[in-house]
């Protein structure tokens, strides 16, 4: 079933609408169902979470009769975002993910974000799917923050990605979709993957794999699921090594992303195409396994190039 | 008053898009009175909502002459409206410069096709009598007139200022006598932009 969560009327003929798709088990409903929510398109230049929609709606429809909960879909929060290839609201230029709760009172972007809590709220578990920016690609993994890691860790454990990162709590952004929800005790994983404004069809399909083991491991799913794999978890800042362009130039990588590196291996250069000249070589300072990779070229002085997890966190696990 | 649509395209994200288009009188199509075709052109979206208004108004009262027919469409954009982007959501073209368009084409070149075949006459406009006034040098952009103005000869039209250190750099002034028909609208400007057009005579008033 599809049904319209909130709808506002936009200047010109054209009406704005958010919209989820509900999909129920078969037979009359116990009232007792637990509720899974998949949440996408909050940044309108982050696709990864439409494959991921699609297929996740795919592989119920050809097993119907092994769901015994209810799945809720909401695969374009942001839709004159996707739909214009802007990150943030269209017109307003706001990040939608700094404008949560929201207020059902207030202008057309509050009014929207305050409807999808509201619609959201209720579900036993939340699943949030961010694809990175076009800057940089990230391996399937899911992000917490310290304050509500009790309750979301033994649940990313479930979902099938590569890496768990517990934040400190002095980096909270509460006005993000995931805090909103995390401070109203809907558990809600924030996943990062992928990169913006491309589908990369292996990490949907591993993070599909994911959240039919989580549906299964709350009951909501009877399917055979594969077994998730075991995630990387790091907790200490100290675990996270992080990369910056030391000049401006562009960035071509030497290496491919998640792989394993000895301190001194050369993950990069940053190049000068007018002078022919190489400007600086990235090296890695740390033996690890590199988690985040540039994508976008061009780089100021500052420029994220990459992170990598330290080998102690992965011979620690 | 007959309101249509015009052209439709399926949205997956969003509300279909649509041209709408409103007649007025019946017969031979006659003038075609076109609003925005960019997503900033809101002036000319509310003059055709005034058109709209008046000629549903005048023909109610049969003021419309017979066998003749009107077309006001007020936005062959209104995508591009509702983000106030000035040009097509997704690929950034113009849909006026896609005319006279291609059905089998890219999206803006569909609309320009079908918006342009349906058989009005369009206005021309020559471009003789008309005198453009750039600047030299980029810097801060304080006009000293106004659009519709008349000017003359020699008048100062506006000055550059150094962004910096607030020095009038450039002291722009028209060449002709005439009208001020287009102004620049931002307060930076670049070198070598026409930031004035001016239509050349006297007596506009008459």
């Amino acid at each position: 079933m599809i049904k319209t969560i909130a709808s506002v009327g936009l200047p010109v003929d054209e009406m704005l609408e958010i919209k989820k798709h509900r999909i129920t088990p078969k037979g009359k409903a116990t009232g007792k169902e637990k509720r899974i929510s998949v949440v996408t398109g909050i940044h309108g230049d982050e696709l990864e979470g439409q494959y991921v929609c699609f297929e996740l709606i795919r592989r119920i429809r050809e097993q119907k009769d092994k769901l015994t909960g209810i799945v809720d879909i909401y695969p374009a929060m942001n839709p004159l975002g996707i739909d214009s290839i802007t990150r943030g609201i269209p017109a307003f230029d706001l990040d939608m993910n700094r404008l949560f709760p929201g207020n059902q009172e207030g202008d057309m972007t509050e009014y929207l974000a305050a409807k999808i809590i509201e619609d959201v709220t209720g579900s036993d578990v939340c699943i949030d799917i961010h694809a990175s920016n076009i800057y940089l690609t990230e391996i399937p993994q899911i992000r917490i923050n310290e304050l509500h890691k009790e309750m979301l860790v033994p649940l990313a454990k479930k979902t099938n990605v590569d890496f768990i990162w517990v934040h400190g709590a002095n980096t909270v952004l509460e006005s993000t979709f995931a805090h909103s929800l995390n401070s109203r005790k809907v558990p809600t994983l924030v996943v990062e993957m992928g990169v913006g404004m491309r589908i990369t069809k292996e990490y949907c399909d591993q993070l599909t794999d994911g959240i039919f083991n989580l549906m299964r491991e709350l009951g909501i799913w009877q399917g055979e699921t594969s077994k998730p794999r075991k995630p990387i978890i790091s907790e200490d800042p100290e675990d996270v090594s992080y990369l910056n362009a030391t000049t401006a130039g562009v960035f071509v990588p030497h290496v491919k992303h998640w792989e394993r590196l000895k301190k001194g291996d050369h993950i990069g250069s940053i190049i000068d195409p007018l002078k022919g000249k190489v400007l600086d070589e990235i090296l890695s300072p740390v033996d690890g396994i590199l988690f985040t990779i540039r994508e976008y070229p061009v780089v100021d002085a500052g420029s994220l190039v990459g992170r990598l997890l330290r080998e102690e966190v992965l011979d620690n696990q | 008053m007959k309101k249509k649509i015009i052209y439709e395209i399926k949205s997956l994200y969003r509300d279909d898009f649509r041209v709408t288009g409103y007649e007025f009188g019946k017969g031979k199509k006659s003038v075609c009175i076109v609003g925005s075709i960019r997503g900033n052109e809101i002036q000319q979206l509310y003059t055709c909502s005034q058109l709209v208004k008046r000629l549903k108004k005048m023909e109610e009262e049969g003021k419309i002459k017979k066998g003749h027919k009107i077309l006001v469409i007020p936005s062959v954009n209104p995508y591009s409206m509702n983000i106030k982007k000035r040009f097509w959501p997704t690929d950034n073209t113009d849909i006026n410069r896609m005319f006279p368009g291609y059905e089998l084409g890219e999206t803006t070149q569909r609309i320009a096709e079908y918006h342009g075949h349906d058989g009005y006459v369009s206005m021309v406009v020559e471009d003789t009598d008309m005198v453009a006034v750039r600047t030299k040098v980029a810097g801060i952009f304080e006009s000293a007139v106004e659009v519709g103005e008349e000017v003359t000869k020699g008048q100062v039209l506006a000055n550059v200022i150094d962004p910096y250190e607030g020095e009038v750099t450039e002291q722009l002034k028209s060449p002709v006598d005439g009208m001020v028909f287009f102004a620049h609208d931002d307060p930076l400007t670049y070198a070598n932009t026409a930031v004035y057009k001016l239509v050349t005579g006297t007596s506009f008033s008459d």
